[in-house]
C-alpha cells in the first residue's frame, strides 16, 4: 500500500471518534471556557475540524504562512461544525487522491509568518504531527465536554460513560450522532 | 523475529517520530504536581497521578506490539501503574520509552508491516499494521491523553509547556 493510501486511511479510521466529539457540542456553551487562559470551546471544536483539511495544503503546497489570508468560518455551532469537518476532509482526500507518488512526502514543508520561518521539515514528519495535533485537541474536548456533565464517547478505549466498539463500527457511530 | 542488522527505512523513521513525541510527553508529565495526584477535575475523570502514569504506561506498550501479532485484554489482567512520586513516574517513563525504541529499530521493515489485532475475545476493536498499531494505540492515544493532561494542568494554574505550537503560557521551542 503507498504510504499516501496509509494517510487517506488513517483519516477515516479516525474520523468517526472526532464526528462523535463534535456532534456533542452544545450550541448554548461555545463561549465556555474551563479557565481563564484556556480556548473557549468553540473556537477549539472549530480548529479540530479545520485541521482535517490541513492534509491538503500540507500535501499540495510547500507552506502555510500566517501572513497570508486563511479562509475560516467565524462562528461555529453544531450543526456547522460537522458540516465544515465533512467539508475539510473533502479537502484533504482529494488533494491526497490526486497526489500521485509517495516521494512528495520527502519534500520540505514550511510554517511561515512572511519571511519568518516558524518551523520546517519534511512533508512526512509533518503529516504524522497534523495527525497528533488532531488527536490533542480532540482529547481536551473531551475533557471540556466531560466538565459540561456531557457523556464523554469511546475514544481510544472506554470512557466512563460509553463502551468501546470497534472505532470504525458505522452502526455505533450513527447510534451516537 | 528481531534481528541485529542496521534498522530499516522504517523502523528508523517510526523510532525517530516517537522519541519525538515521548519527549514533548516528558515535559508535560514532569509539570504534574503528586501533591494532587487525587485531583480529578470531575467525579468521573481520571485523577492527575493516574492520567499521568497511564500517558507513562503507554509509552512501553510498542514493545508488546513488535514482540506479539495482538493483545486480547480477556487473556491478560491489566493492573495500572501507580507511581507514588514524580520521580517514580518519570523514571518508569524513560525506562518505557527506551525499551520501546529499542524495540522499535529491532523490527524489520517488513514486520512492521505484520498486522496486530486488540480484541477482547471475540469483539476485535482493531486489526493494523504494526506501525498503525504504534501510531494509534502509542502515539495518537498517548497523545490523547497527554491534551487532557494540559487541560488538567492549566485548571491548577500550573503554566502549560508548548506542545503543537504556543500555549498561553509559552512559546514554541
Amino acid at each position: 500500500m503507498s504510504k499516501i493510501q496509509e494517510i487517506i486511511d488513517q483519516i477515516e479510521e479516525e474520523l468517526p471518534a472526532t464526528e462523535k466529539v463534535l456532534a456533542r457540542i452544545p450550541d448554548d456553551k461555545l463561549d465556555w471556557k474551563p479557565h481563564e487562559r484556556s480556548m473557549p470551546l468553540g473556537q477549539l471544536a472549530g480548529h479540530l475540524a479545520d485541521m482535517y483539511g490541513w492534509f491538503d495544503f500540507v500535501i499540495g503546497k510547500d507552506k502555510l504562512d500566517f501572513a497570508e489570508p486563511y479562509d475560516y468560518p467565524q462562528q461555529f455551532d453544531s450543526a456547522t461544525l460537522l458540516t465544515y469537518l465533512k467539508k475539510r476532509v473533502e479537502d484533504s482526500r482529494n488533494t491526497l487522491q490526486n497526489t500521485a507518488s509517495d516521494d512528495v512526502l520527502e519534500e520540505q514543508w514550511a510554517l511561515r509568518n512572511g519571511e519568518q520561518v516558524l518551523w520546517q521539515d519534511k512533508k512526512k514528519v509533518v503529516v504524522r504531527s497534523t495527525f497528533g495535533h488532531i488527536a490533542h485537541h480532540r482529547g481536551q474536548l473531551a475533557v471540556y465536554l466531560r466538565l459540561l456533565d456531557i457523556p464523554v464517547p469511546a475514544i481510544y478505549g472506554p470512557s466512563a460513560d460509553e463502551e468501546w466498539t470497534d472505532p470504525a463500527d458505522q452502526t455505533a457511530t450513527n447510534a451516537a450522532l | 523475529m528481531e534481528t541485529n542488522t542496521t534498522p530499516g527505512r522504517l523502523a528508523a523513521s517510526l523510532a525517530a517520530e516517537f522519541a519525538a513525541d515521548a519527549a514533548v510527553s516528558r515535559r508535560v508529565l514532569e509539570r504534574v504536581p503528586f501533591d494532587k495526584a487525587d485531583w480529578q477535575p470531575h467525579e468521573k475523570s481520571m485523577k492527575f497521578g493516574q492520567l499521568a502514569a497511564h500517558i507513562a504506561e503507554l509509552q512501553g506498550f510498542a514493545v508488546m506490539i513488535m514482540r506479539e501479532d495482538g493483545l486480547d485484554f480477556a487473556e491478560r489482567e491489566y493492573v495500572p501503574f501507580s507511581p507514588a512520586s514524580s520521580e517514580e513516574l518519570l523514571k518508569f517513563f524513560d525506562e518505557a520509552v527506551a525499551a520501546s525504541k529499542a524495540a522499535i529499530l529491532a523490527t524489520s521493515d517488513e514486520d512492521l508491516q505484520k498486522e496486530w489485532t486488540l480484541r477482547r475475545g471475540e469483539t476485535v476493536f482493531f486489526t493494523l499494521p504494526k506501525i498503525g498499531a504504534v501510531r494509534a494505540m502509542v502515539s495518537g492515544h498517548g497523545i490523547h491523553h497527554r491534551g487532557q493532561l494540559s487541560v488538567y494542568l492549566r485548571l491548577n494554574d500550573i503554566p502549560v509547556p508548548s506542545i503543537y505550537g504556543p500555549s498561553a503560557d509559552e512559546s514554541v521551542g
